[in-house]
């Protein structure tokens, strides 16, 4: 059992000196002596230069994402407004949904038919293994059916949904959304291209 | 063997200059990043000059004069926020961003009480704490180390209970990215450039990260 404990205590990138050593009660101001291993205190005291969003902060707070476990600091003029506008916000959980994921893929689009794609997959998991599999076009939100092209790229997931105290079997499609090209962008790519274009006739006029 | 996390989920937070008003559903599905649908059926909590909170059903924004926050706590969403925030910022490409953090939060179950205990007690020794405290417990550990690349910043791990799943363990990875010269800042290339490349990584890494200290623990 000791020589168990010691093998992970080797391994453990947590070391527990950190918190264990000297360096720990000399911060509580229990022990007077210097602490033995100043690379230690290193550890145990942030750097100075911290960004300020590595402290909790009130943001962490709202997220569902989070455990929602700290006191958080709160900018006063964010919290006035909240007060005056939405006196809970900060309490409670924002997205209620959870979703326990079965697999997951990478789709890209081969070919489309009336009533169907194929896409070529690739696993997202570790395994990251390929194949091919056809889709009903029905399976795709309307939304997403103008994205849907060739070479468009889509994210499968299978898994369970929890919702309002259900638990359903779900399989997700959403296709990459990337912004539209601007039209300052399309004359400034056309412009490239004429120029690239004259470029190769003046080669062949020399 | 570390079972899958019940809840898991990212945030990409920025830091830099931001104009909260521009961030409502309506404009996000104007410029095709979400679907005219999920716009319709947004529910907008606040929308005002200093701060604009917003959800879909898989989907929290917030945004405040000098902070950016996206995320999702389900899983099939999580590239789909990436590519939400690439394309948000490609468009506002003007706006200076300094920092970034790309976030990793899950919610691992345990297979008994004794396992989370034990979890704890790994993580956090008692023998110190037991000469001080009554019954101590872990509460929560944040561990910060240097970054394993060539960018400025810093990974830092939170470890709390979980006060979402019972007997379950909440890790929290924090991937911070700062520019190494952020005075000559302009715009938010560098950053979205950042995060395009560096994603799948830190993904990965986070992953890792969260499943190596249950393995361990």
């Amino acid at each position: 059992m000791k020589a168990k404990a010691k093998r992970n205590r080797n391994y453990d990138p947590f070391q527990y000196a950190a918190f264990s050593g000297s360096a720990a009660l000399d911060y509580l101001n229990l022990r007077k002596e210097e602490p033995t291993a100043p690379s230690i205190k290193r550890h145990f005291f942030p750097p100075s230069d911290a960004p300020d969003y590595n402290k909790p902060d009130w943001a962490s707070e709202m997220s569902d994402l989070e455990n929602t476990s700290h006191t958080q600091e709160i900018p006063e003029d964010v919290k006035e407004v909240t007060q005056k506008y939405v006196p809970n916000i900060i309490s409670r959980p924002l997205i209620k949904n959870r979703f326990l994921e079965l697999q997951k893929w990478e789709g890209i689009v081969l070919q489309i038919s009336k009533d169907s794609m194929v896409a070529r997959l690739i696993d997202l998991s570790e395994k990251e293994s390929e194949g091919e599999a056809e889709f009903a076009l029905d399976e795709i939100h309307s939304d997403d059916l103008p994205l849907v092209k060739p070479g468009a790229i889509f994210y499968w997931t299978i898994g369970y949904l929890d919702k309002g105290g259900q638990r359903i079997r779900a399989s997700i499609i959403r296709f990459r959304r990337l912004p539209r090209w601007r039209t300052e962008e399309l004359d400034a790519a056309k412009k490239d291209a004429e120029y690239t274009q004259k470029l190769f006739k003046g080669d062949q006029q020399d | 063997m570390v079972k899958k996390p019940e809840i898991e989920g990212m945030n990409i937070v920025f830091r830099g200059d931001f104009n909260p008003k521009i961030f409502q559903p309506a404009w996000f599905a104007a410029q095709g990043l979400i679907r005219n649908e999920e716009a319709d059926e947004a529910t907008v909590e606040i929308i005002h000059p200093t701060i604009v909170v917003f959800t879909l059903d898989w989907l929290q924004i917030q945004i405040e004069p000098n902070r950016f926050y996206a995320g999702t706590n389900q899983s099939p969403y999580i590239e789909i926020l990436k590519d939400l925030i690439l394309g948000t910022f490609r468009i506002l490409n003007h706006t200076p961003i300094k920092m970034m953090g790309i976030n990793y939060n899950s919610h691992f179950p345990m297979d008994s009480e004794d396992a989370w205990h034990d979890v704890g007690h790994r993580v956090a020794p008692k023998d110190m704490w037991n000469k001080i405290l009554k019954k101590p417990g872990l509460r929560s550990l944040t561990m910060q180390g240097e970054r394993p690349d060539d960018h400025k910043g810093h990974i830092a791990v939170r470890i709390e209970p979980s006060n979402r799943v019972r007997h379950g363990i909440f890790i929290n990875i924090n991937d911070h990215y700062e520019l190494k010269d952020p005075e000559s800042v302009l715009g938010c290339e560098a950053i979205i450039d950042m995060l395009e490349s560096e994603w799948k990584t830190s993904v990965t890494r986070s992953q890792r990260i969260a499943i190596t200290i249950l393995e361990q623990a």
